[in-house]
């Protein structure tokens, strides 16, 4: 992994965060559809990303969107869990092909249905996590879930358009 | 040892988890709890900043709704404002009040073209025929008198404005029994003309006048400040010069008056007038 590499990421960080806080946490269709594109970030780390470093990732990005979300915690949690969760999703979805090292998990480097699949589940994960964490019960599972559902299904469409937008295939280096 | 090092290093990831979680757990409940929790004063005074920012950019996206609600707002303090005061009301206005329908209905409208420096000026506003809109209609400003609606399209009306030679409008000084009928000079837009003023011991400079005895504009609204008094007689009235209460070259709303029993007084004066 080299400089720019790792620089790159650095920017996505922020820009990703600068989307979500000014822009997205400002949407409320429907009174609770607000897409969560932040965690595109750790969708697309590197396969060969240490695991204990997605995980602290996680736990930092979601800690930022704490801090201009009111509730500290809530998003942290979340996104820790499925930072932690993100290898079991990856094994859990058949790959057609095999994972080249220089590959990463984004829409130009695996098949359209893997890379749906696993943004699909690692959103509704995050989604169902900070209903879960922000109430602390499981009171409203059912409508939590119903929420989760759409909710993800909307920001998987959104992480669609910005992966067509903004990402190449990896090259081999 | 060398086992323990290698079980931590195989499952840092594991641990890492469980601590991050903890953390982020008792963060959730040091901050809902009822106890000030400390380190929030520190991250609002980071991203108090960029919250602030936010909020301003997105006060701008509506504006166009704030805008609505404040011309409600004023809508409905005009109808309570100028429907209520028995009082100084004519007596066709008062039977008027007994009845449900209020005496005057507002509508907002946008002035599209407006000219100040001729003659005679005229407006153009944005509501016509299909607004409900008539010809002879009353036009205010929040400030005050702007003018009559003088033709009506589909979409569009003119109307004839204050600054015209042969607008004409009785008025009432506001705390007197004073009246005169005003006229522009066709001097400034800034002022006019009050004549037949049958007496000046009661006015002084800087006294309101207000709309009077009319059908079209509700009683006792603005239309302007005594700025000079003429002292010479002239066909045994004295006269008045006025400061205009309405800015003629700051217009971009104004309220269109409906009368809602202009065609049932029509009818009476009518009956009336064939009668004699």
């Amino acid at each position: 992994m080299n400089n720019t590499f790792v620089w790159k990421y650095v920017g996505q960080f922020v820009l990703l965060m600068l989307l979500q806080v000014l822009l997205l946490d400002k949407i409320a269709l429907w009174g609770f559809l607000t897409p969560m594109l932040y965690i595109l970030f750790i969708l697309t780390l590197p396969f060969q990303t240490p695991r204990w470093l997605v995980v602290l990732l996680g736990f930092g990005i979601g800690l930022c969107e704490d801090c201009f979300s009111g509730i500290m915690g809530v998003h942290a949690a979340a996104t820790t869990c499925i930072a932690f969760a993100r290898p079991l999703i990856m094994n859990l979805i058949p790959s057609k092909s095999a994972i080249e090292e220089h590959m990463r998990p984004i829409l130009w480097d695996m098949h359209f249905g893997w890379f749906t699949a696993y943004s699909f589940l690692m959103c509704f994960l995050h989604q169902f996590l900070v209903f879960f964490f922000d109430a602390f019960s499981l009171a409203h599972c059912l409508h939590w879930i119903g929420a989760s559902l759409i909710n993800s299904l909307f920001t998987v469409l959104l992480i669609l358009v910005v992966q067509c937008l903004f990402y190449n295939s990896s090259k081999r280096y | 040892m060398k086992n323990l090092v290698e079980f931590i290093r195989r499952y840092a990831a594991v641990f890492l988890f469980f601590l991050l979680e903890i953390i982020s757990i008792s963060l959730i409940i040091s901050s809902t709890s009822y106890k000030q929790w400390k380190g929030g004063k520190v991250v609002r005074e980071v991203t108090g900043p960029v919250l602030k920012q936010r909020a301003k950019a997105s006060s701008y996206l509506h504006l166009r709704r704030e805008n609505r609600n404040l011309m409600e707002l004023e809508r409905e303090l005009f109808r309570q404002a100028y429907n209520t005061d028995i009082g100084n009301r004519t007596v066709t206005e008062i039977y008027m009040d007994s009845l449900k329908q209020p005496l005057f209905e507002y509508t907002a409208a946008k002035v599209l073209e407006n000219t100040t420096f001729l003659p005679d000026n005229y407006l153009i506003l944005d509501k016509g025929a299909m607004d409900g809109v008539h010809s002879g209609m009353g036009i205010l400003s929040d400030k005050g008198v702007v003018g009559i609606v003088k033709d009506v399209s589909p979409h569009f009306c003119t109307v004839m404005s204050l600054l015209h030679s042969r607008f004409s409008l009785s008025v009432i000084l506001k705390d007197g029994v004073v009246t005169g009928v005003l006229y522009w000079d066709g001097k400034s837009h800034r002022k006019a003309l009050i004549r037949n003023v049958s007496t000046l011991g009661q006015i002084k400079i800087g006294d309101t006048l207000v709309t009077h005895h009319s059908l079209i504009f509700p009683s006792h609204y603005p239309v302007g400040t005594v700025s000079k008094i003429h002292t010479e007689v002239e066909d045994g009235f004295y006269s008045l010069e006025i400061r205009l209460s309405n800015a003629f070259d700051r217009m971009n709303t104004v309220w269109i008056v409906r009368n809602n029993y202009q065609e049932e007084i029509q009818t009476l004066r009518d009956s009336t007038f064939r009668h004699e």
